[in-house]
């Protein structure tokens, strides 16, 4: 009898489970899911027709086939539409001035837009108007000197066709182009060893004296170069009839591996519009949103891919803060973060190590157990203040080889496994939602030839992959709403198929920059020739990947 | 069960693997891609193109003077059910030359094709409009010859 009575209560504990577990899929996992899992499996739009070497054309399911791509801000010029450019982005940026402000890792206090207008504005007549040649920028945009300077520039690019080029160490050879250059120290100065000749002015981004032992005539600092500024809320766009500034460059940038490449108004806006599109129903930008860019862009060579989400938040009247390591303690309540994905990891790593408890790792296994469900809590975010307002973290990783992609090689290399092993996978970033209370959209960059990301995740996708996925691929997402994407097959990997959705991938669109030396736009024209059918397709030369059948992007490890 | 014994006892979901490659058909014969394929552009035979009708596969394609366009945003009208569905999978230039919709202005798959010399001058001249319309409408997608051993 009493074994009877055992089984009885052990079926009826069975019982209750199963239909508690059936009661909470039902009820609560399948109406507070963000993301079906047809939406998951259906992330980009295929064409249904291909050509015989490539794979079928991607684009993010944003986009419907037959539609154009994000090409930019869909401003009204009479009765066309525009596409817009840096000064319409500034402009509607100042007529909310009053709203917004930026922190500088150099200043103790906010900047207000208005002096940052008034300072560039200054800069931009008094320098910029008259000089024949381009603005060299070795100070990173995290610094105020560097932000300015580069607004300054950037305003130029529309008035003056002079253009801010972005450099990432100080060059043995002459750039033709440039004849101011701003570096960020009386120190570096010493250091261009004659070189400082090769430029009209130098602008020392410090504000003491310059050494009196050495007389640079053609060197002044930042204090003097600002000296009369006034605080400004006011700028002034009304674009020609012919539209032409549109189709001006925006800017120049230098890799570590001395190439250089043009990025153009477009690239900008279209970058700009993508950003603001990829917010779901409810989650777009608002004025009370604030983004915190961290880590040292210059040394991570991404002093170019800030801009469209810096330009993009303060569209909206937002504020956005710059932080030059990635010290989650000391973010200043951002609602959005952007940072590089390895030093991100560490900094939350460590962050749970000191702040980790029972409880912490119990909410941290609840969070991590809804969140492979589909659903989203903040159950789990660390106990730090500075990160109670966070709501999306954008991670940062870019290719393996930056060099190969922009030398646009005529022989393409064969796939080599195991450069990638480091890269975040989709549990990494389950780690980091959990632990942000925040959704995390992983951005893949490839920072020296394409502004903004090629591919990024889905900001209600969290899914953990198999570990057979996690173990090959890097998890990219689906395609950008600039770009469009395909896969060709290359002589030199006969084992990736294009049958099989495998090959090297090729992007074309709207924020893809342009090789200024005239020898390596002849090879990339030839290499587009030989892969895209001369239909401005880009082959990123030695990035392999495979179209997901859920129409995510996954490079090969 | 899974969903509370992660919740419990720690652990988690995982999703079904994306990057299997083995769903996708694997045939090698040009336009004779599975329906779950996308469709190879190049060359096509009557019998490979026959297929394409939106019936057979959801894409319609129609060849015009030799040329394979995709037909398959004008579905309304050369889908199934659709007033110029004759058309679809075949070459309709015969029918376009005539601005005729039977169904004796296409041949078979299995028919030799159509050689198109004994159309008049306003026959052509028609035709010739039809294939500017098509080709500034619709992607064109490869060419439409005649396979041997069956067309010739």
């Amino acid at each position: 009898m009493e074994w009877l009575n055992l089984i009885k209560t052990a079926v009826t504990v069975l019982v209750i489970i199963l239909a508690t577990n059936w009661l909470f899929r039902i009820f609560y996992l399948d109406l507070k899911r963000d993301f079906s899992e047809l939406a998951a499996q259906e992330q980009s739009n295929i064409t249904t027709t291909r050509k015989e070497n490539e794979t079928a054309l991607y684009r993010n399911f944003l986009l419907p086939l037959g539609f154009p791509l994000v090409t930019g801000l869909g401003l009204s010029l009479k009765y066309k539409i525009r596409n817009g450019n840096f000064a319409d982005i500034w402009c509607a940026i100042m007529d909310l001035s009053n709203k917004n402000s930026i922190r500088f890792v150099d200043e103790s206090r906010d900047l207000s837009l208005q002096e940052i207008n008034g300072m560039a504005k200054y800069i931009l007549e008094k320098y910029l108007s008259n000089i024949q040649g381009n603005v060299g920028i070795l100070v990173t945009p995290s610094k105020s000197q560097g932000f300015i300077i580069s607004i300054a520039s950037m305003m130029a690019s529309i008035k003056y066709n002079t253009l801010p080029h972005f450099l990432t160490s100080l060059s043995d050879k002459k750039l033709e182009d440039i004849s101011i250059l701003i570096i960020d120290s009386w120190e570096s100065l010493t250091q261009l060893r004659g070189s400082e000749r090769w430029y009209k002015l130098i602008i020392v981004c410090e504000s003491n004296s310059p050494d009196p032992t050495r007389n640079y005539e053609n060197a002044i600092s930042w204090d003097h170069l600002i000296h009369g500024y006034k605080d400004d809320n006011s700028y002034t766009y009304s674009p020609p009839e012919d539209n032409s500034d549109d189709h001006k460059s925006l800017l120049y940038f230098t890799s570590p591996h001395k190439y250089t490449t043009s990025f153009s108004q477009g690239c900008l806006v279209s970058g700009v519009a993508s950003f603001i599109r990829s917010f779901p129903m409810g989650h777009g930008l608002t004025d009370s949103d604030s983004l915190a860019a961290v880590g040292n862009f210059n040394s991570l060579n991404l002093s170019v891919q800030i801009w469209q989400k810096v330009f993009a938040v303060l569209l909206h009247g937002g504020s956005i803060s710059f932080q030059e390591t990635v010290d989650l303690n000391s973010l200043r309540d951002p609602t959005l973060l952007l940072a590089d994905s390895k030093e991100l990891i560490l900094a939350v790593k460590k962050l749970v190590s000191s702040k980790g408890s029972s409880i912490q790792r119990l909410k941290h296994q609840w969070a991590t157990a809804l969140l492979t469900e589909g659903v989203f809590t903040t159950v789990g975010q660390l106990p730090v203040k500075s990160i109670n307002k966070l709501r999306c973290t954008y991670v940062l990783e870019h290719v393996s080889d930056s060099s190969l992609v922009t030398s646009f090689p005529k022989t393409v290399p064969k796939l080599i496994r195991g450069q990638n092993a480091n890269v975040l996978d989709s549990l990494q970033l389950n780690y980091l939602r959990a632990n942000l209370g925040s959704r995390v959209v992983f951005e893949y960059y490839s920072p020296h030839n394409v502004m903004g990301p090629i591919a990024y995740t889905n900001f209600y996708d969290y899914r953990v992959l198999p570990s057979r996925v996690s173990a090959n691929f890097i998890s990219c997402g689906p395609i950008s709403t600039s770009l469009e994407g395909k896969l060709v097959e290359t002589e030199q990997n006969p084992d990736l198929e294009v049958t099989k959705r495998q090959g090297m991938l090729c992007i074309r669109g709207f924020t893809i920059g342009k090789p200024v030396e005239p020898v390596r736009l002849e090879k990339a024209r030839e290499l587009s020739g030989e892969f895209g059918g001369g239909e401005g397709w880009m082959p990123m030369v030695g990035i392999f990947g495979l179209w997901g059948q859920d129409g995510c992007l996954y490079i090969y490890k | 069960m899974s969903f509370l014994v992660n919740f419990f006892l720690g652990g988690y979901n995982t999703s079904k693997d994306p990057t299997s490659v083995n769903e996708v058909s694997d045939a090698a014969d040009q336009g004779s891609k599975s329906n779950d394929g996308p469709v190879v552009e190049g060359r096509f035979f009557p019998r490979t193109l026959y297929k394409y009708n939106g019936h057979d596969h959801e894409n319609i394609l129609i060849a015009v003077k030799g040329e394979v366009f995709d037909c398959s945003s004008g579905r309304q009208f050369y889908g199934p059910s659709g007033p110029y569905s004759s058309f679809a999978g075949h070459d309709a230039s015969r029918g376009l030359a005539l601005n005729s919709f039977d169904l004796e202005t296409v041949r078979g798959w299995d028919q030799p094709m159509d050689p198109l010399d004994d159309l008049t001058p306003q026959q052509q001249e028609s035709l010739d409009g039809w294939y500017d319309f098509f080709k500034d409408k619709y992607p064109r997608l490869g060419t439409l010859e005649a396979e041997p051993g069956v067309n010739k």
